[in-house]
């Protein structure tokens, strides 16, 4: 069913390419709001990444799965978007993302443990520490904590071996941490 | 255990990634190691948090925003596709002869024999458009409008000599004056390619009327029209079993062609399907350069007419011009003709009402006694029926058979006296 679709999306059916990505539509999207950080610039390009993979269709190989294939669009998308805006305008929360330059600042045990933390404040607190991740490390935690994709699967969609993808996630949740740390540190 | 290779490993048991060796040996580790044991509850509590993270809704009007940008991408890859196609087409060309290897000098050479064809060709074509005449000057129309025109117009004027012309004091230049064909009136003529679509298909069906009523429908529907329509009843023993049998032939719009062509195709079993196309391109532009060539000289007519004086020339020219006007109508008339055709395609379609489109299955039911006593029926028919046949023949044959005996007998009385007599002078 899915190949006889992206056959005729090949041959520039829109329909049947509605109908191909409507079960991933909401995926493509929530990726693009963890990415993008505010969900104006989430439908703008999670729908770019769909005419992306509309108009280059052609290109998709079997051998990967659709669905993967199409999030590594979205994801390259807005890692574009947010390069693009960098080189405009220097972040100073992109800045802050950097790892490494957090852990010389601050030393774990200054902070107090998260588990003090009420849960619901907490939940909020993560997803805008999510937002000062760096884009590679925001995909995996994204892909793995929110969407729940398996290593491979990530490295399938991230095109980095599994050994990268561990090693990345590794310190994406440690940064993400000690993010999350400072903010509710400052509430 | 390091500390270091402790948290590397759990964020692998987290999730799940993780084999029971590295376990045991990260449970010993978290057992003796307080600062690790609270770092592994904190990473596993976000990652927890996280996943009860709910997935946002796609916001009002996503897909219908998507759709309209998706129809925009489909033009602009519409309008794009052919170029990239062929630019496609001509690299990979490109890239094959070289992964030949070859020379640069290689094609040089290859030049040589290209060239020399195209001289040959360009040659033989030049003496062609000479010896052929007036033929030739619907050939050479793409290319060699100028002459063209001169040489129709030359050829369309037998009857109004030149030094007559001349005499008159004409200073008009037009047997050596070329004229243009203006491109614009050019204009309603057809673009592109011509192609008159016909196809002819002949169908089972099982209920007649009804396939007949829903093609009729759909001729309606999409605008096309019935140009002929007929049915008879088949030839068929039994009364009960009034089978028909028909034929139609419809016009359709060349958009609906293919629609109405695959939708006919399901209403029954086809038994037979032909289509053709028919390139009229080369013929329609030809004709159309012919009704151009034919205006210019009518219009160069118009001027002579007016310049004439004696009635002697008004008559040949008006002569003239009544022969011109009737061969550009009878072109125009062509073209429009072709024109029609290539709007609306032909179909014609053959329906023959079969009693069931399953093949037929023997009863299976009857019995042995039914068949015999089918037998048996059958043999008494025919007992019946041959025995008739002979009365019928013998009562219709009555009168010869009557007159076969009477010479019969009176032969054998003859001869049976002959041979008494014979007998007797023996004796």
């Amino acid at each position: 069913m899915e190949s006889m679709l992206i056959e005729k999306s090949i041959l520039g059916d829109v329909a049947s390419f509605e109908i191909l990505i409507v079960k991933y539509n909401r995926y493509v999207y929530n990726i693009a709001f963890r990415m993008m950080g505010n969900e104006e610039d989430a439908k703008d390009m999670s729908q770019e990444a769909l005419i992306k993979a509309f108009k280059a269709i052609h290109s998709f190989k079997m051998e990967a799965t659709f669905s993967t294939w199409l999030y590594r669009i979205t994801i390259n998308v807005c890692k574009d978007e947010l390069r693009k805006r960098r080189e405009v305008v220097l972040s100073y929360d992109a800045e802050l993302a950097d790892e490494g330059s957090l852990k010389d600042i601050i030393g774990d045990d200054q902070l107090n443990p998260l588990l003090i933390y009420e849960k619901l404040e907490l939940k909020t607190s993560i997803e805008l520490a999510l937002n000062k991740l760096s884009e590679d490390n925001k995909s995996v935690v994204v892909l793995k904590d929110i969407l729940g994709y398996s290593y491979a699967e990530i490295g399938e969609i991230l095109q980095i071996p599994i050994g990268t993808v561990r090693s990345r996630l590794n310190r994406s949740r440690s940064t993400l941490k000690n993010i999350l740390q400072i903010q509710l540190a400052d509430n | 255990m390091e500390c270091e290779q402790a948290r590397k490993l759990m964020h692998a048991f987290i999730d799940k990634e993780i084999n029971d060796h590295e376990t045991n040996k990260l449970n010993e580790h978290l057992d003796a190691c307080e600062s690790c044991t609270v770092e592994f509850e904190e990473i596993k509590y976000m990652v927890q948090l996280m996943g009860e993270i709910d997935l946002k809704e796609l916001p009002l009007g996503f897909e219908n925003e998507l759709h309209e940008k998706l129809i925009i991408a489909s033009r602009e890859m519409e309008t794009e596709k052919p170029f990239s196609n062929q630019k496609r087409w001509f690299e990979g060309i490109i890239e094959r002869l070289s992964h030949f290897k070859i020379k640069r000098s290689f094609y040089a050479y290859a030049a040589i024999p290209a060239i020399m064809v195209v001289m040959i060709i360009a040659t033989k074509g030049l003496f062609l458009g000479q010896s052929k005449g007036d033929s030739a000057s619907m050939e050479a129309y793409d290319g060699l409008q100028d002459t063209t025109v001169s040489f129709v117009y030359g050829e369309a004027l037998p009857g109004v000599p030149e030094e007559s012309a001349n005499a008159k004091g004409s200073t008009q230049t037009f047997t050596s004056d070329p004229v243009q064909i203006e491109t614009d009136n050019l204009d309603h003529y057809r673009e592109g390619r011509l192609i008159i679509q016909t196809a002819s298909l002949r169908m089972d069906v099982e209920k007649y009327d009804d396939v007949m009523t829903s093609i009729k429908s759909m001729v309606t529907d999409l605008g096309g029209y019935i140009e002929n329509e007929s049915t008879a009843f088949k030839n068929y023993n039994l009364e009960s079993e009034k089978l028909k049998y028909g034929v139609i032939t419809i016009r359709m719009p060349a958009t609906a062609y293919l629609a109405t062509l695959n939708q006919i195709k399901g209403l029954g079993l086809v038994t037979m399907d032909a289509s053709n196309a028919a390139d009229v391109t080369k013929e329609y532009r030809d004709t159309a350069a012919e009704i151009e060539n034919l205006k210019v000289t009518e219009n160069r007519l118009r001027e002579i007419m007016n310049q004439a004086v004696e009635i002697e020339d008004i008559l040949t020219i008006e002569n003239e011009l009544t022969r011109v006007r009737g061969s550009i109508s009878a072109f125009e008339k062509q073209i429009k003709n072709w024109e029609a055709l290539v709007d609306m395609t032909t179909i014609s379609v053959e329906l023959n009402e079969v009693k069931s489109l399953k093949p037929k299955v023997e009863p299976i039911d009857d019995s042995l006694f039914g068949k015999a006593k089918e037998g048996l029926i059958n043999t008494i028919n025919g007992i019946r029926r041959s025995f008739e046949n002979v009365v019928i023949w013998l009562i219709t044959n009555a009168p010869i058979l009557a007159l076969l005996a009477l010479a019969a007998t009176l032969l054998s009385a003859v001869y049976k006296k002959f041979k008494k007599g014979g007998t007797k002078n023996e004796k």
